[in-house]
């Protein structure tokens, strides 16, 4: 009994020194998820939307800080590091639609292909 | 005049020759481990020679050189004054004289042998040192080679980024709920701060002397001082061969000593023959008295 309890404690401690090691680049993939999460959301009404998605905005921004002056990620060739460096443009949400002046929402739906007028040109079918 | 012992001058004479047929009586003495971190590679090209030195200077075997540059130069002036006093004597004195530089000869022979395994004891640790960052500065420089692409887009991400800042800046602002979070106000002032001394780094003489003279890679840098190194050794096999012309000289010199004593002792025929008494007739003598 006492070295089960044993093992579930060392098991807990070493899972929460996991979690804790999480990096940079980890912390601003599970932040950018809840954001995309959120602006897909059908429940949510225009005004709640708003108001999370600018919260959201505001932690990804300072997120994408931490990971660009993040020195351990420098060269460091790992498929997620490379992955999220070559397409800036959905790793990086805030700053990529600062940089195209328009609302994270609209930024993240064109890059991946839900813009008014793909969605327009698109045919309902059975 | 206290007579001249022969005996001692022949054991003397044969002790001189006996050392002087020795290439040297250096013996590992004491050590030099380099005991500098792989950060040193992170130094500018001609900051790691200098490194290198100052870590020689604290080992025993920069103590152990250095003593013996002391006892060097202490016998070099003795055998000097030696040789100035060797005119004004003759006879048994100008023996004896003679004698003495023959000792302190000796000693110098030994001592610059000593002296030269030493330094090949350090060129040889270099040496070893510089052949392994050689290697690690070439292994830090292929793995470079391979993140280089990588580098490149987290260097255009950070462009692109800053160059986005005071637009998104301005976009918080505007759809701001609340202050703004503490890691943005540090990050704003950090960055400042990071852009100003980056400025000053740049604008200062030393780092663009640095940079100029930087050009050469650490690996070229490396090279340039392993060959260094090698010429010195090849300068040092030079020096032991003239050390043992040196010695020969000095086994003559000692020989020509041991001829003098035997006719100062015994006239201008030298030491009597030995008699064989192996033969019958040599010991009639015996018989006869």
């Amino acid at each position: 009994m006492k070295q089960k309890l044993f093992f579930i404690l060392t098991a807990t401690m070493f899972l929460s020194g996991q979690a804790v090691q999480a990096g940079s680049l980890e912390n601003l993939e599970r932040e950018r998820a809840l954001t995309v999460m959120e602006m897909i959301d059908g429940e949510l009404s225009a005004e709640d939307r708003w108001e999370k998605l600018a919260a959201a905005k505001r932690r990804l921004a300072d997120l994408e800080r931490i990971v660009l002056s993040d020195k351990k990620l420098q060269g460091k060739a790992s498929q997620l590091v490379q992955r999220s460096f070559q397409s800036f443009e959905l790793t990086f949400l805030a700053h990529a639609s600062a940089e195209k002046q328009r609302s994270m929402q609209s930024h993240w739906m064109s890059e991946v292909g839900l813009s008014t007028d793909e969605l327009l040109s698109t045919r309902v079918s059975r | 005049m206290k007579k001249i012992n022969p005996v001692i001058y022949v054991a003397v004479t044969l002790g001189v020759i006996s050392v002087c047929m020795q290439p040297s009586l250096a013996s590992t003495l004491s050590e030099w481990k380099p005991n500098l971190s792989e950060k040193i590679l992170l130094l500018p090209p001609q900051h790691l020679e200098q490194a290198i030195d100052n870590d020689f200077s604290k080992s025993l075997l920069a103590q152990d050189l250095s003593d013996i540059d002391q006892q060097l130069s202490n016998q070099v002036s003795h055998i000097q004054s030696l040789q100035q006093a060797e005119t004004q004597y003759s006879g048994e004195e100008n023996i004896e004289i003679r004698h003495q530089i023959l000792e302190g000869k000796k000693s110098y022979v030994e001592l610059m042998g000593t002296q030269l395994d030493l330094k090949r004891e350090r060129l040889t640790t270099k040496l070893n040192y510089l052949k392994r960052l050689m290697n690690k500065a070439k292994r830090k420089g292929a793995r470079l080679e391979e993140t280089s692409e990588l580098r490149a887009l987290q260097e255009n991400a950070v462009q692109r980024a800053n160059a986005a800042e005071n637009t998104l800046r301005d976009d918080l602002f505007e759809t701001s709920l609340g202050e703004e979070s503490k890691f943005s106000q540090h990050y704003s002032k950090n960055k400042q701060a990071i852009a100003q001394l980056k400025s000053m780094i740049e604008s200062h003489p030393m780092n663009s002397q640095l940079s100029s003279a930087g050009a050469d890679s650490t690996v070229g840098h490396l090279n340039n001082l392993i060959l260094s190194a090698e010429a010195e050794l090849a300068v040092i096999d030079m020096e032991s061969e003239i050390l043992g012309y040196m010695a020969r000289l000095l086994a003559l010199d000692a020989m020509a000593l041991a001829e003098d004593v035997a006719i100062e002792s015994y006239g201008a025929d030298g030491l009597p023959e030995p008699i064989n008494f192996t033969e019958p007739a040599e010991g009639l003598q015996l018989f006869l008295n």
